[in-house]
């Protein structure tokens, strides 16, 4: 069980991981448009409204795109014998935990707690702290660290995906694949500019 | 019991050589140093894995089958194992 949820790369064939991949980020995608998440980057994920099943799918087509080709280019790079499909298998597969993480703004709770928090810091006095709400601390610093979590989560299996198709070891390869993912994230900011 | 065939000194893990074979029929020995070949140098893991990939044409996919595992794993297997020989190769030569 620990290896499907941490690594699934290493046991099952890319054509059941892609299908179900697609799949599941479909559906996802579906439900990520009912809590109004739009995941408008490569590591990004913003509560806004209205947001169609057509603005999340559309995110999470482009993200994933996005993560293959950057991630394919560095494989290529480092070992020659990389293929396209793993890669995007790794990327397909490991953005799944993030799209749960839209499940989290139930009732649009972090969207207007987050709202209110920005409107209390622009409507505060000079000078003057403004005050918070425990409830709304409570809310928002959970699902920052909830948020995190599945960041880390969504990284960590990213890189056992990439690791597996490059056959990729030591720190060098680390550093390399993490600058990958803050150029790819810059990218995706970059096409999301136009698209959206 | 399975016997396996060290290939290092358990006291220094120098790489060890085989000083006598013998015939089991008429007890006739052999003496001499003979290096041992670069594939039993390497775990028997690593042998079978080899012995799995020949005889199953060298088919990566067949073999991702047939351990229940991914082709990059498998592909990645065999990567690691065709290093560590051409490094035993290396070092042999030296």
């Amino acid at each position: 069980m620990k290896k499907i949820i941490f690594n699934p790369f290493e046991q099952f064939s890319e054509r059941p991981l892609i299908l179900f991949g697609i799949a599941v980020t479909i559906v996802l995608s579906m439900t990520g448009a009912f809590f109004n998440a739009r995941f408008d980057g490569v590591l990004d994920l913003h509560f806004s409204t209205p947001t169609f099943f057509i603005n999340t799918l559309t995110d999470n087509a482009v993200n994933v795109v996005i993560l293959s080709i950057a991630l394919f280019t560095l494989g290529k790079i480092r070992n020659s014998k990389t293929r396209f499909i793993d890669i995007f298998t790794a990327s397909l597969i490991a953005r799944i935990p993030y799209y749960f993480l839209s499940f989290f703004n139930w009732n649009n709770v972090v969207l207007l707690e987050s709202e209110k928090l920005l409107q209390q810091f622009m409507t505060a006095q000079p000078n003057a702290a403004p005050q918070f709400e425990s409830s709304q601390m409570l809310i928002l610093v959970a699902f920052a660290l909830v948020s995190m979590l599945f960041l880390a989560w969504f990284i960590y299996l990213l890189y056992q995906g990439y690791k597996l198709a490059t056959n990729a070891k030591g720190a060098v390869e680390i550093v390399l694949f993490g600058v990958t993912i803050l150029i790819a994230e810059a990218f995706s900011k970059f096409i999301f500019y136009f698209i959206n | 019991m399975k016997v396996k065939l060290p290939s290092k000194c358990p006291s220094c893990e120098s790489l060890l050589s085989v000083t006598e074979l013998s015939c089991l029929d008429c007890n006739t020995k052999v003496s001499g140093t003979f290096a041992l070949p670069v594939l039993l140098q390497i775990p028997a893991e690593d042998q079978q894995f080899i012995l799995d990939f020949f005889i199953s044409s060298g088919s990566l996919k067949e073999m991702a089958t047939q351990m229940g595992k991914s082709y990059p794993t498998v592909r990645n297997k065999l990567d690691d194992i065709i290093e560590q020989i051409k490094n035993l190769k290396n070092s042999t030569s030296l």
